[in-house]
């Protein structure tokens, strides 16, 4: 895994991987995504992006499709146009995906 | 190695044939011939529909050594895949499970629909690139087992060259169109699976035939006599027995379970018991259905896998009653473990020659001998 600037964002991803938990894995690694992109750090975004959409995928949540455009926007994945009816078909994990401090 | 063992003397008619020699029974190399040119070449019983209920619900499944995942689709549809990463070759999933939007392999995140189509393939071209050029998504599908749902068994095919199953089983799709219609699933205590150490095709020849009735099961006979019984063959398809004689299940009030709609009379006191070849073994009656799948785990080993179905979902039968049906049906069935198993064991004798069948009552064991031998002759000419 690429160095996280935030200490307590990497220690959430790593605690929610422990806990086998999904949707709180997309939120988190949608987050480290998002702030990379920000920087200006194209390819961190793109394999965090990567990550926060295969677990969002995992969790049948809509924001996958969020994860997926961004990927494609950067031509690192093929968009994918089924993604934001996902949660029809699929209850989104009930499982917790809020982290305190995050 | 392959054995050839001599089949000549089944493929003869009833009066002069003899069962299928001993090898069938005993012996591995035999039984590896027969998971291909019988198991695999025609459309085996892998599971059933009810247990894949709702969207996203997956069963994997091991046939025969053969991995597979049972997955119910987006649009209700039961579909059936080699349970394989196309990846690296990983097992997909290992438990009954509710897919939420992915089919994800554990080992390197290539996601799959539910249809089994190839969705990403996450760093697949390097970190945080999910494309390349020589990963061709539409030719790395899951790969897809032909399956057809009938009386809510998952049949396969899993050679791919078998007709179609409307096309294969069409004559006794066509015997009980009247049963195609909705069953219901009778619940937990509707299913029962009992272990045999005994070759599958024992269970198989054991069920076609009425024979044993008035031995094997004695509480039969008080209604169920040897005579109110007739026999089902059909060369090349299926068999079995059928009873004039059905009596409805009631409990103390005299309440019976709902019927199937619009049946015609001949089932009002008839039931049927068939065969669908290789291994499902099907029972039809006015009120209830059943289905045993027959799971051969080695050459001496089988695991029958019992279901009974209604003409209403399991909250509205008569309260008990199901309960009742399903141990009245499991005593039938533990009632023949001694015949199976027996005649397992005597076919460690050396000199046992396949048998003599009765030209009047094993007509259906027979039928199904004679299937059997034709499919590995079919499959020794390929």
């Amino acid at each position: 895994m690429q160095e996280l600037s935030d200490r307590d964002l990497d220690a959430a991803i790593m605690a929610a991987h422990r806990r086998d938990e999904p949707a709180a894995l997309a939120r988190l690694y949608g987050k480290a995504a998002a702030e990379r992109e920000a920087a200006g750090d194209v390819d961190a975004a793109c394999f965090y992006y990567t990550q926060a959409y295969v677990f969002a995928l995992s969790a049948g949540l809509n924001v996958a499709a969020d994860f997926n455009e961004r990927l494609a926007f950067h031509g690192r994945d093929e968009i994918q146009s089924d993604l934001r009816s996902l949660q029809e078909h699929f209850p989104p994990d009930a499982s917790p995906i809020d982290e305190p401090g995050i | 190695m392959t054995i050839h063992t001599e089949l000549g003397s089944v493929l003869r008619s009833v009066a002069e044939a003899r069962g299928l020699p001993n090898a069938h029974y005993t012996d591995p190399a035999v039984f590896a011939e027969e998971r291909q040119s019988v198991l695999f070449a025609n459309w085996a019983g892998v599971g059933f529909a009810k247990d894949v209920p709702e969207t996203g619900d997956a069963k994997p499944v091991n046939f025969l050594g053969m991995p597979l995942l049972l997955v119910r689709d987006e649009d209700g549809g039961v579909n059936v895949y080699q349970n394989t990463c196309r990846h690296r070759g990983m097992i997909l999933v290992e438990e009954p499970q509710k897919i939420r939007g992915a089919i994800r392999c554990p080992y390197h995140s290539w996601c799959y629909t539910l249809k089994g189509a190839l969705r990403t393939t996450p760093h697949v071209g390097g970190p945080g690139r999910s494309i390349h050029e020589d990963i061709k998504r539409d030719e790395l599908g899951l790969i897809r087992i032909r399956s057809y749902v009938w009386q809510d068994v998952v049949f396969v095919n899993i050679d791919g060259k078998a007709p179609a199953f409307e096309v294969a089983n069409q004559h006794l799709l066509e015997r009980w169109k009247e049963f195609d219609q909705p069953l219901y699933h009778g619940g937990a205590g509707a299913s029962f699976t009992l272990s045999l150490d005994t070759n599958w095709k024992l269970a198989v020849e054991n069920y076609c035939e009425s024979y044993h009735l008035p031995w094997v099961h004695p509480g039969l006979n008080s209604y169920s006599r040897l005579e109110d019984h007739y026999n089902i063959e059909e060369r090349g398809l299926y068999s079995g027995q059928g009873s004039l004689v059905y009596r409805q299940l009631k409990d103390d009030a005299g309440t019976v379970f709902p019927d199937f709609g619009a049946l015609s009379d001949k089932w009002d006191t008839g039931s049927e018991y068939i065969a669908v070849y290789p291994n499902v073994l099907l029972g039809v009656h006015r009120d209830h259905t059943f289905a045993i799948l027959l799971e051969p785990v080695d050459q001496t080993h089988t695991i029958e896998h019992v279901e009974i179905y209604y003409a209403r979902p399991a909250d509205d039968l008569p309260k008990g009653l199901s309960d009742r049906n399903t141990a009245q049906w499991k005593e039938v069935f533990e009632e023949d473990i001694f015949v199976v198993e027996g005649m397992q064991k005597g076919r460690s004798g050396i000199f046992f020659d396949g048998g003599k069948f009765s030209p009047a009552m094993d007509g259906p064991t027979h039928n199904f001998h004679h299937w059997v031998a034709s499919q590995i002759e079919a499959g020794r000419s390929c």
